[in-house]
């Protein structure tokens, strides 16, 4: 699982002598943002200087991971009223952050996920990036169940609150007794504006 | 939560619908019971979240049911989305599923045997069995139980791209984590590192041979199923478990790997050697054996065997050595579904090994020249202050070590935390490794059959086995394998072979083969027999020259003149268990007693 690194960086990281710059993309209704450690044009899009590659980006095998913190440094009023503006969708956001080599104009991912918490500190914004959009100990397996539903669409819990007793068990358990009810051999079976359960069989 | 599959899958109403992998023995859930027949039940019985893909055996209360003939009295309806009926009186469903052999999808209508006047459901998405029982006075059991065995939920294939190549049954675990990710997880395919599944499936299902004897069987199978609510994480976790797996989540996609044998790819150095510089940053090198004395040191391995008739097992394997060390048992359970119990074993080792034995770690810090490095990756490390490097040279001052984690830290340098790996940690073979796992002999040598023995129904119908055991042998738990004749359906042939069956002949040639199905045992003379092909398994051969295995339950092998009288036999299996135990798969059940004129060899 090593990753692919092209021979001229791996060249250049030999050598010792790398100059690099962080990068940090993401998209917020339709707008896109870009912020670098330096003003760098990368990919055609210009980046605005003011980021700051706050914690290490930890690697480990598992799909639950550490998340990474970048900060954007003296955030201007423009940049606070995108903030206000973008605030509600921005939680979430997918976002990548990116290592170039400058010598080799290439990048690399070092962390991609979801935006989480975005902290306004005095003049900086430290925003919080959640690698990866799993919540594995979140999502629950298997989640389908046949649940107890009564013929007049309540369910089985309410039927306990409610004051009728009875033998419906979630799902259709036929007698003899009651397929004579329902086939009205029995008076009760008159009467079509009943539910099945308000039938003296389940009060039994 | 339950990942202990050793249970026959249940439910009950409220409970979820269980997800199940691979093959199981699946009881259900009963959705739909109609008893107003005194005559006949009619039974809905929920299976699992589909679709599934195919009934291999069925017990309704003790008693075998023919799934090959079962068409009016048992539909399997495998789960997939439920569908409109072309019929739309609601009084006329039209349901039936797939029948045997299962090959083709069936239906998910409203199942035809939905009792009057109720409104038809299609359990859309649920793999269910729709039953007619007809209430049979000499059932073993009363009341109403089915037990089945069952290939339970079919996955997507895919290839190196995330295009799908398939939609089938599978008992490789890479494909069930697949579609724990994409379907049940419902991540887009484009999350998944689908190379990296291609090459994990390819690896779980090479063959090995663990025994050393020639027996090839799969890496890694995997029969796991989630009966009650668990968090994701847990259940990717219980199949990881089957196959060594590992997860890696980087870059937006998800890869599996396989945990096993690997090569370095890179050397961790703290001065320049042989033409390479150092890498690792001055004061940054610690090296530690890691406190192992609370690690469990006996993990019991709990899985049913499909080798041995999905028979329960629940088995300690032990580190010895540790435990001596330490001197107490901390024993840790992991359970692991239906695997074969070579499989288990080789999991226990690796769990064990990778544990307690392997617990040399390192901690540097190295240059940003490591940056292809990645968890997982093995690397060696040589440092001047290393416990390895005292007293070495060469080579052997470089020890290798497999990342447990690293972290791109801002100005580029690296964190490594690395764990010392070994090529005997993976290894393929069953029962205890070498010195390192101290466990005692999975095996025990063959059991002298029984000195005596006798078979009889007595009065009531109970069929009584009768043995004498050989001194010095406890039998505790075994199989016992009768074949007998039934004369009122007599299935019969003779030999055609143009000369006398000779006793070193691998094939036998007879008038017909009507009646006849592959595997079936068969009686020629006094020697039992049985039909390994041409053809497929359940079907009937596809040619009147049969390829058989002979001299089966003792029987002499001997010469047959041509002509003889080849007649089909049918086996009935019995199983000899501990009273005390946990409740047997329904083949544990004894049969009812065969024909009275059965006869018995």
């Amino acid at each position: 699982m090593s990753r692919t690194v092209s021979a001229t960086v791996q060249g250049l990281l030999d050598s010792g002598l790398t100059r690099v710059c962080h990068l940090l993309t993401f998209s917020v209704n339709g707008n896109d943002y870009f912020f670098a450690e330096d003003a760098v044009t990368h990919d055609g899009e210009t980046y605005i200087p003011t980021l700051v590659m706050e914690s290490p980006v930890r690697l480990r095998e598992g799909l639950r991971t550490d998340p990474a913190t970048v900060r954007i440094v003296n955030v201007n009023l423009a940049f606070s009223g995108v903030l206000l503006a973008e605030q509600p969708e921005l939680a979430g956001a997918e976002a990548t952050l990116s290592r170039l080599y400058l010598p080799a104009l290439e990048a690399y991912v070092l962390a991609r996920g979801r935006i989480g918490e975005v902290t306004v500190d005095g003049a900086d914004v430290l925003i919080t990036l959640n690698p990866g959009d799993l919540d594995p100990t979140a999502a629950a397996i298997p989640r389908e169940k046949y649940s107890h539903l009564h013929s007049d669409g309540r369910t089985f819990p309410e039927m306990q609150d409610s004051e009728e007793s009875h033998l419906f068990d979630g799902f259709f358990h036929l007698t003899r007794e009651t397929t004579e009810v329902i086939e009205g051999q029995l008076p009760d079976a008159a009467r079509n504006d009943r539910a099945l359960a308000d039938f003296s069989v389940w009060d039994e | 939560m339950s990942t202990l599959h050793t249970d026959i899958l249940s439910a009950s109403l409220g409970k979820p619908i269980a997800l199940a992998y691979g093959r199981h023995w699946v009881g259900g859930n009963v959705i739909l019971l109609d008893e107003s027949d005194p005559d006949v039940t009619v039974a809905f019985i929920a299976l699992g979240r589909g679709p599934w893909d195919a009934v291999e055996a069925l017990h309704v209360n003790g008693s075998p049911v023919d799934i090959t003939q079962a068409g009016a009295t048992l539909h399997f309806h495998k789960g997939f989305e439920g569908e409109a009926s072309d019929n739309l009186d609601p009084l006329f469903p039209a349901g039936f599923g797939s029948v045997y052999p299962f090959e083709d999808n069936g239906d998910q209508l409203v199942d035809g045997f939905t009792p009057p006047g109720l409104q038809g459901l299609t359990f859309s998405n649920t793999a269910y069995l729709a039953l007619r029982v007809t209430f049979d006075p000499l059932a073993p059991e009363p009341g109403l139980r089915v037990v089945g065995q069952y290939r339970c939920r079919q996955v997507p294939i895919r290839d190196a791209g995330g295009n799908q190549v398939g939609f089938q049954w599978t008992d490789n675990p890479a494909w069930h984590i697949a579609d724990l990710l994409t379907t049940v997880r419902g991540l887009a395919v484009s999350r998944v590192d689908w190379a990296s599944f291609l090459g994990a499936a390819a690896y779980c299902d090479a063959l090995i041979d663990p025994f050393g004897d020639g027996t090839q069987v799969k890496r890694f199978v995997s029969n796991v199923a989630f009966a009650e609510e668990v968090d994701f994480d847990e259940a990717l976790r219980a199949i990881l478990n089957t196959c060594r797996g590992k997860l890696f989540d980087h870059n937006g996609q998800i890869s599996l790997r396989i945990d096993q044998i690997r090569a370095s790819i890179f050397d961790f150095q703290d001065h320049d050697t042989m033409g390479s510089p150092a890498n690792i940053i001055e004061n940054s090198f610690s090296a530690f054996y890691k406190d192992t004395r609370a690690v469990p040191n006996r993990l019991r391995l709990q899985f049913r065997d499909p080798d041995n008739g999905f028979a329960v097992v629940d088995k300690p394997w032990n580190h010895e050595t540790q435990q001596a060390k330490v001197g107490r048992v901390i024993e840790a359970r992991i359970a692991l579904g239906n695997m074969p119990q070579q499989q288990a074993e080789r999991i226990g080792n690796y769990l064990l090994t990778r544990a307690i034995t392997n617990h040399l770690y390192v901690r540097l810090r190295s240059d940003p020249a490591s940056f292809e490095v990645m968890p997982g990756d093995v690397v060696r490390v040589k440092h001047d202050t290393a416990p390895w490097a005292q007293a070495a040279a060469l080579n052997d001052l470089y020890e290798t070590f497999e990342v447990e984690e690293v972290s791109d830290n801002p100005e580029e340098t690296r964190d490594y935390l690395l764990k010392i790996y070994r090529d005997a940690t993976y290894m393929d073979t069953a029962g205890g490794v070498g010195l390192l796992v101290g466990t005692r002999p999975r095996r025990f040598s063959e059991l002298s059959a029984p000195v005596y023995w006798t078979l009889f129904a007595d009065l009531a119908g109970n069929l009584i086995f009768r043995f004498t055991p050989s001194p010095g042998v406890k039998y505790t738990e075994g199989d016992l394998f009768c074949f007998y004749e039934n004369p009122a359906e007599r299935i019969e042939a003779r030999l055609d072979n143009g000369g006398d069956l000779a006793p070193e002949d691998v094939t036998v040639t007879v008038d017909t083969s009507e009646g006849f199905l592959v595997g079936d045992y068969f009686t020629v003379s006094q020697e039992f027999c049985q039909i390994l092909g041409p053809g497929v398994t359940n079907q009937p051969p596809t040619s009147n020259t049969w390829e058989f295995a002979r001299g089966l339950a003792g029987s002499l092998i001997q010469a047959v003149a041509d002509g003889a009288l080849v007649r089909r036999c049918v086996s009935l299996r019995f199983h000899v268990y501990q009273p005390d135990q946990p409740l047997r798969p329904p083949q544990y059940t004894l049969p009812r007693v065969p024909e009275p004129e059965a006869q018995l060899k």
